[in-house]
């Protein structure tokens, strides 16, 4: 299952402002431009980069009643979980079972993401790498069995395999683990819903700044109980559908799942002859410091624009936008109007909302929706936004209603935004300008 | 760019301030162990969920009301008014996170009459990025806002983060750091993971990151100058040492100095158990005949934070007598993380680290 991609032709590439560590301009230096290589995808529409392709295109929905545990009770019970996925058959050197159910999502997707990207660990064991995996409830699945198992004993001593899974470093430990790397920094970066983003961000600045020469970057979450019944109390979450940008939405859906990322410096890439997906050509990281669950728009829209600065890249070079777009009430009109300050009085291009066909995948999200856009590029395409029947003239936007659409995709934008008020944006572009359709690709 | 600690705010059981720990530390002075078995080091003035070291924090998880009133400790000591509040970054860190609050919703479901009857206060809480977001919040940081997780090494890991930032130019200043609170649930996984330590402690430790220019121009002294961060993995047991090994020796590699320079050494593995055992013996033979400083010796063991203190503490030691050469700061988790520091002392720091 290698990488189907064309290289990106050297002159596709444009030289964003880079500036590398020392201060020195990196433009011209393949050493200072991140790529990727390759990536690895677990998801209620689809795993692995063959299924999750047909599911954008399809427009699948994964929203269904939660399965994996018992929602007696519950005034409603959908969610977007992974039920055909059994991490078990792609870790090569992992238990499963003694590494808790998250770190085992996110090992078995960077296991796919270096199978995507052609990079045999053992090939770069010896080089500094970094593994940095998001995530809002870490070790979620075997926090809530504790929580059962409290509740018979208050205090009892719980098992020992079991006290040794939960802290929320094993995610990215495990990862480590499954690919056996040894010269590696190993973090996992809770950064609530913006954290997939903020790995990718992490690895991007690792890379560049010559502390690691490749970062197997992204995100993994579960749908579990403290977050459902936290958002089902708070009243932010969907009954039956995640519908964003539409006039009846009624909250998010949470999605589980994993996504990572392979990103080595474009030299890196070229060394070992690698297909390139995209380049990140910007990010942007800043925090609303106002209130934990109300966004603010004005720093929302910073949080874009200083991407595109970043990135040294007018607005109006986006072909789309994948927005936050949770489908709660408050959030899409925030992000709408953000996009509006951004361009002006230029109209925006499609913004797209991943989220109504994977769910809120929370720390996971924003790699599984940079993964879209890659395959965007990659299959010329835009992925809809699902479950939309009615626009909402307060979040007026092309949001590429319910079908998928044909487009040429160079460069996307991704916001990721967080729990209290984190925000997250890349710049990903692709290669082009695009070869001919073949007969697979259309 | 040569990115400094210039800024430096700790809480530990020797008191809420740098000052208290500063003493303490010095003077070799054992904390105050509360009566308890298995016996703990607790921070003496912080009892339920009020802290008030400078200002008044008041938040639902002893965790965060310890981490953000050491942000608002080191805020009150350092005038940040020459860093624009966009250009101010948060990277703060723990092992555990947010583990009892999640417990607490997640438990409250399982126990209320409906569900989703729960306590919607211990919600954000249970979210781990709490403890950055509400620094960022009371205290107008509006720059990247970063939440880690190493285990041990977390602290290290939020200087590297931290350094990082401040290279890319992401962030004029950052505030950085790693906390872990004492509490009865920790105690138990701690003693079911077969990990327990000879004597649990509890704290945060926050630095303040920057480059050097924009310290000088401010006016704020330089500390200390990490000139090198590594980390590596291991993950059979009996691989934990020639990890720790690599990460040292590679610092040594990178920060440019021969074994020979270093002058002290603070260790941060949980004792007793055999990763400090590989500790020691690393450390014996990188550096044999340096002192080894061992903060959780003096204070308990602070788990998340035990990597931070060992910084907090090589800080501390270069104040009273400056060493001669660099000081080398250690961690070692069960989980796998290995890290490394080598920092050189403030006020001789090279004029020009890559």
């Amino acid at each position: 299952m290698g990488p189907v991609s064309t290289p990106i032709p050297e002159a596709a590439l444009t030289s964003p402002r880079v500036l590398h560590a020392n201060g020195k301009n990196r433009s011209d230096d393949p050493a200072g431009r991140v790529v990727v290589t390759g990536f690895g995808v677990i998801s209620s529409i689809g795993s692995g980069r063959t299924e999750f392709l047909a599911g954008l295109r399809q427009g699948r929905c994964g929203a269904k009643p939660i399965s994996k545990w018992d929602v007696t009770g519950f005034p409603h019970d959908h969610a977007c979980e992974v039920t055909d996925f059994d991490p078990a058959s792609v870790l090569e050197r992992l238990d499963a079972k003694g590494t808790g159910q998250v770190a085992a999502l996110a090992a078995a997707a960077a296991r796919m993401a270096v199978r995507d990207a052609d990079l045999d660990p053992a090939a770069v064991r010896d080089e500094a790498g970094l593994i940095a995996v998001g995530t809002t409830c870490g070790q979620s699945l075997d926090l809530d069995a504790l929580a059962e198992a409290e509740l018979r004993e208050p205090d009892a001593v719980p098992p020992g395999d079991l006290a040794r899974l939960l802290q929320p470093g094993r995610l990215a430990t495990a990862a480590a683990a499954e690919l056996d790397l040894r010269d590696v920094e190993t973090l996992t970066i809770p950064t609530a819903c913006a954290a997939g983003n903020y790995a990718i961000s992490y690895g991007v600045d690792a890379i560049r700044a010559g502390d690691a020469e490749y970062a197997i970057c992204g995100g993994a979450d579960s749908v579990n109980r403290m977050a459902f019944a936290g958002f089902v109390r708070m009243g932010a979450m969907a009954h039956e559908r995640c519908r964003p940008f539409d006039r009846e939405r009624d909250g998010t859906m949470w999605g589980e799942g994993a996504a990572m990322l392979v990103l080595e410096s474009l030299d890196h890439a070229r060394r070992r002859g690698a297909p390139v997906l995209a380049e990140v050509l910007g990010l942007h990281l800043n925090c609303d410091a106002e209130h934990p669950t109300a966004p603010v728009r004005e720093r929302v829209a910073e949080c874009m624009a200083g991407a595109l600065a970043d990135a040294g890249i007018d607005a109006a070079e986006l072909d789309v936008i994948f927005a936050h777009a949770t489908g709660t009430r408050a959030s899409d009109p925030m992000e709408v109007g953000a996009i509006r300050d951004v361009f002006g009085d230029r109209p925006p291009p499609p913004v797209v909302g991943v989220k109504s066909m994977i769910g809120h995948t929370m720390g996971a999200v924003g790699a599984h929706t940079a993964i879209a856009a890659l395959l965007a590029m990659q299959h010329r395409f835009l992925p809809p936004t699902v479950n939309f029947r009615e626009p909402d003239p307060d979040c007026q936007v092309d949001c590429v209603p319910n079908v998928s659409r044909p487009a040429a995709v160079r460069t996307a934008l991704v916001n990721s935004l967080g729990f209290g008020g984190n925000n997250a944006t890349l710049i990903l572009r692709g290669p082009g300008p695009h070869p001919p359709l073949t007969g697979a690709d259309a | 760019m040569n990115v400094v600690i210039s800024g430096l705010a700790v809480v530990s059981p020797y008191g809420l301030g740098t000052a208290p720990f500063a003493t303490g530390w010095r003077a070799a002075r054992p904390v105050v162990t509360s009566p308890e078995d298995p016996p703990v080091a607790r921070l003496p003035e912080l009892t339920g969920d009020d802290f008030t070291p400078n200002r008044r924090v008041r938040l639902k998880e002893r965790s965060s009301a310890l981490a953000v009133g050491t942000v608002g400790a080191l805020l009150a000591a350092y005038d940040l008014a020459d860093v624009p509040a966009a250009r101010r970054g948060v990277v703060l860190g723990s092992a555990l996170a947010s583990l009892d609050s999640y417990l607490a919703v997640s438990g409250g479901s399982l126990a209320g009459a409906k569900p989703h009857f729960i306590d919607h206060n211990l919600m954000p809480p249970g979210i781990m990025n709490y403890t950055s977001s509400q620094a960022a919040i009371r205290f107008d940081l509006r720059g990247p806002n970063v939440t880690v997780t190493s285990g041990r090494a977390t602290g290290l890991t939020a200087l590297g983060c931290a350094r990082r930032l401040v290279a890319a130019g992401r962030a004029d200043a950052v505030l950085a750091g790693a906390f872990e609170a004492l509490s009865p649930r920790r105690l138990r996984l701690e003693a079911a993971a077969d990990r327990a330590p000879a004597l649990a402690g509890e704290g945060c430790c926050v630095f303040l990151l920057e480059a050097a220019a924009t310290a000088e121009r401010a006016g704020r002294r330089v500390l200390a100058t990490p000139l090198a961060l590594t980390a590596g993995f291991f993950a059979e047991p009996a691989d934990g040492r020639a990890a720790l090994r690599g990460a040292v020796t590679r610092a040594l590699r990178q920060a440019g100095v021969a074994a020979d320079d270093v002058a002290t050494v603070v260790r941060g593995a949980a004792a007793p158990g055999r990763y400090a055992d590989d500790e020691a013996a690393v450390l014996a033979d990188v550096a044999p005949g340096v002192p080894v400083l061992d903060p959780a010796a003096r204070i308990g063991d602070t788990y998340g934070a035990s990597a931070a203190f060992a910084v907090a503490a090589a800080i501390v030691e270069a104040g009273t007598e400056p060493p001669a050469g660099v000081t080398l700061v250690t961690s070692i988790d069960p989980d796998g993380q290995v890290a490394c520091a080598v920092l050189a002392p403030g006020s001789r720091a090279p004029a020009a680290v890559g």
